[in-house]
């Protein structure tokens, strides 16, 4: 039991911390949800004027471009959780094991990228997959990857695991380092070749690792914006919008709607997903420890 | 910890004692979304200093947003109180929004005669009114339309249209293949924004307009007429055509106008560049802009058919408001009067802006500048034809629009498709 004294103290250094997130987290979350139901173009000094009720809600649920910015998030995130970590946890075993002379550069080359601002990397692999890029000048084509309905998703997909693939490869790689070397030692003396080794020892082992970066990867997916943003703003025509860039498209575009309040209902939606995989992960962790 | 305290206490006393500055001064706060349309900031430049000089402790604070990122600032800035004393609006949906929000001082009762005296008619432009009342004052007028490159339309064999006229749907077609086959594009094109598909369709509707100059599109968007009708239909089918054609390569679809557009026809990869405007008279490449090689040609947006009358976009470009809140409106009020002077006319003309406030003009002397693509901009906006206004005060058709003709390009909506999604979104019921 902690003593009164000790509580205070330890609340009175907490304050500021949280009277932070209290203002820049809380009440803007709060504002937002309440933000849905009202109809407000973001220039309104009252912006709880005009109450709609679902209104926004429903205008969402009508917007086909709403669902096909739906299905892109979804794709987004099983592109950066399950593809991204996918390779991500194969290098690192690749590497580590490999005992490559300059593994150490080459974990460097990997990492390289999350250290670029995204709208670097964004404009650069713009310019590659442009029709007169450097892409379809190696390849001899002439194909509009970006004005693509369906390719173009799956390229910002692409963009955002090369980019991030480094940053899941470190986590990997610390994970492998503190590995019980005692039991793969063990292994080779019952004679488990290398794919029982890693299938049996190291992923299993490595468990606790990939969760994390599921995680990390999963809550940054449902976040994404900047790279969609820079390589195709959303387009061509919405179909390669995500959750966050259509909100942002309703708010703040120049030439967009202007409007808010559907803004507002959409970061209600990635609110909610984002709540139910957090809530989600709590009780598979419960059960987990149970 | 008490101590810890008393010393950030002294520390923070101290900060703000240096902090003030020595001698108080007014500071006026302007914006725009002009950054990198090097006209307008060139004489922005020598606006602030001149009047600094003329008014000894004012300091103007002037800050650039870019076209994209402009509402950014904009929104939380006046929903929160702290907007700027002065800063411009597009005319159209975000000028009905902040109107109604009740941000915008009323021009029209605090403009001195000599003020209304030099922007003449410009004093009653009616996108920038409501209800009888002047809420922003235009600054720089421009023409919008296609630009090409004189000697590459020579080269490909053709003829440059009479000045004020354009080529034909089917003509640019015919320049696109010609081009395609010297790998060139006929057309740059940056459908990202919106706008420069919207433009263009507006110009289009206006052509077939029966009943000009009764404006169709405004009810059309308003949904008092049916859009299935050729005058609505037809613009959409030439779009189709030149897109299907190839006058713009089909990775248009994914570039922006500002950037990426311009700067391929900057490149000279394109012959021509589509919903193209006054505002980059003075950022044209200079090599092709000289009274001696004046090598770039305007010319109005594609023409339905042979017979289509000549039709202009014409609109303003700054529109400045003034902040109903700001505490120093007086100074506000003098800042935006100075802006549409003879002396900051004569600034935005030197700087190759077209000045708003051409009542207060000479002409023929304004269109005998150095820059030979403003003298162009200036004769277009002389010129006798139908007009179309670019801004309309809808939030939501537009983009129905928007989105129904960039599918059409992308073959996964027919026109019909549009035409029916149209009637839906402008609640048009028969």
């Amino acid at each position: 039991m902690l003593s009164k004294k000790f509580q205070t103290k330890t609340l009175f250094y907490l304050l500021p911390a949280l009277v932070i997130f209290l203002f820049f987290n809380i009440i803007p979350s709060l504002t937002s949800l309440i933000l849905s139901f009202f109809e407000f173009s973001g220039f309104e000094t009252n912006i709880f004027r005009k109450f709609v009720g679902l209104k926004n809600f429903i205008k969402i649920y009508d917007d086909k471009y709403f669902w096909i910015a739906l299905q892109n998030t979804f794709l987004f995130v099983f592109g950066a959780v399950v593809i991204q970590t996918a390779i991500a946890l194969m290098l690192s075993i690749f590497i580590f094991f490999g005992n490559f002379k300059n593994s150490t550069l080459v974990r460097s080359v990997i990492f390289f990228p999350c250290v670029l601002a995204p709208v670097s990397v964004g404009l650069v692999w713009k310019t590659i997959f442009e029709q007169d890029g450097v892409l379809n000048s190696i390849l001899g084509l002439d194909i509009s990857y970006l004005s693509s309905v369906s390719l173009a998703i799956w390229l910002i997909i692409i963009v955002n695991t090369w980019q991030w693939i480094g940053y899941n490869l470190v986590i990997f790689y610390a994970g492998l380092q503190s590995l019980n070397t005692e039991l793969l030692e063990a292994a080779d003396i019952d004679g488990a070749n290398w794919s029982a080794k890693i299938f049996s020892i190291v992923i299993p082992l490595l468990w606790p690792t990939t969760i994390l970066n599921m995680i990390l990867n999963l809550v940054g997916g449902f976040r994404a914006f900047d790279i969609v943003y820079v390589v195709t703003r959303g387009g061509p025509a919405h179909y390669s919008e995500v959750l966050a860039s259509y909100l942002y498209y309703w708010s703040f575009a120049s030439g967009g709607p202007g409007k808010m309040g559907v803004g507002s209902a959409i970061a209600f939606v990635i609110f909610s997903f984002i709540l139910a995989i957090g809530l989600l992960r709590v009780i598979i962790n419960q059960r987990i420890n149970k | 910890m008490f101590n810890y305290l008393k010393k950030l206490l002294v520390i923070t006393l101290l900060t703000f004692i240096i902090s003030v500055p020595a001698k108080a001064e007014t500071v006026l706060n302007v914006t725009d979304w002009q950054a990198g349309v090097v006209g307008i900031t060139d004489s922005y430049a020598e606006f602030i200093t001149n009047f600094e000089a003329a008014n000894p402790g004012v300091k103007v604070e002037y800050t650039q947003y870019t076209f994209n990122t402009y509402l950014e600032y904009l929104k939380p800035a006046l929903s929160s109180g702290t907007g700027r004393d002065v800063f411009p609006l597009f005319p159209g949906a975000d000028f009905e929004s902040v109107y109604q929000a009740g941000h915008l001082l009323n021009l029209t009762e605090i403009m001195d005669d000599e003020w209304k005296s030099w922007l003449g008619e410009s004093a009653s432009i009616p996108d920038l009114m409501k209800d009888g009342s002047l809420y922003l004052a235009p600054q720089d007028a421009f023409t919008e339309q296609i630009w090409v490159y004189k000697d590459m339309i020579a080269d490909l064999g053709f003829e440059l249209p009479e000045f004020g006229d354009s080529y034909t749907v089917d003509e640019w077609i015919e320049i696109g293949n010609a081009a395609k086959e010297i790998g060139l594009d006929g057309l740059m094109f940056g459908p990202v924004e919106s706008w420069c598909v919207w433009d263009g369709y507006y110009n289009m509707v206006q052509q077939l307009n029966p009943t000009y100059p009764n404006d169709l599109m405004l009810q059309a968007l308003n949904g008092e007429v049916d859009w299935d009708q050729d005058v609505f239909r037809k613009p959409i089918e030439a779009y189709k055509k030149m897109h299907e054609a190839g006058v713009w390569r089909a990775d248009s679809l994914g570039m922006d106008y500002q950037v990426q557009a311009w700067g391929k026809w900057i490149a000279r990869e394109g012959v021509g560049i589509y919903c193209n405007g006054d505002w980059f008279n003075a950022s044209a490449p200079v090599e092709h802009n000289t009274l001696d090689n004046p090598n770039i040609y305007k010319m109005s947006y594609p023409k339905i058919s042979k017979d289509s009358p000549w039709t202009y976009n014409k609109a303003t470009g700054t529109n400045a408001g003034i902040n109903i809140n700001s505490d120093k409106r007086d100074i506000a009020i003098a800042w935006v009067r100075y802006t549409n002077s003879p002396e900051a006319s004569e600034i935005f003309a030197r700087n190759g802006v077209i000045p708003v406030a051409l009542a207060a003009m000479d002409l023929d002397l304004l269109a005998a500048s150095d820059n030979p693509l403003m003298n162009d901009g200036i004769r277009m906006l002389a010129t006798e034809g139908r007009n179309t206004t670019i801004y309309y005060p809808h939030a939501e058709e537009p983009k129905c629009l928007y989105d129904g003709i960039m599918e059409v390009f992308l073959g996964v909506a027919t026109i019909d498709d549009v035409i029916e999604k149209m009637n839906k979104c402008t609640g048009y019921s028969g």
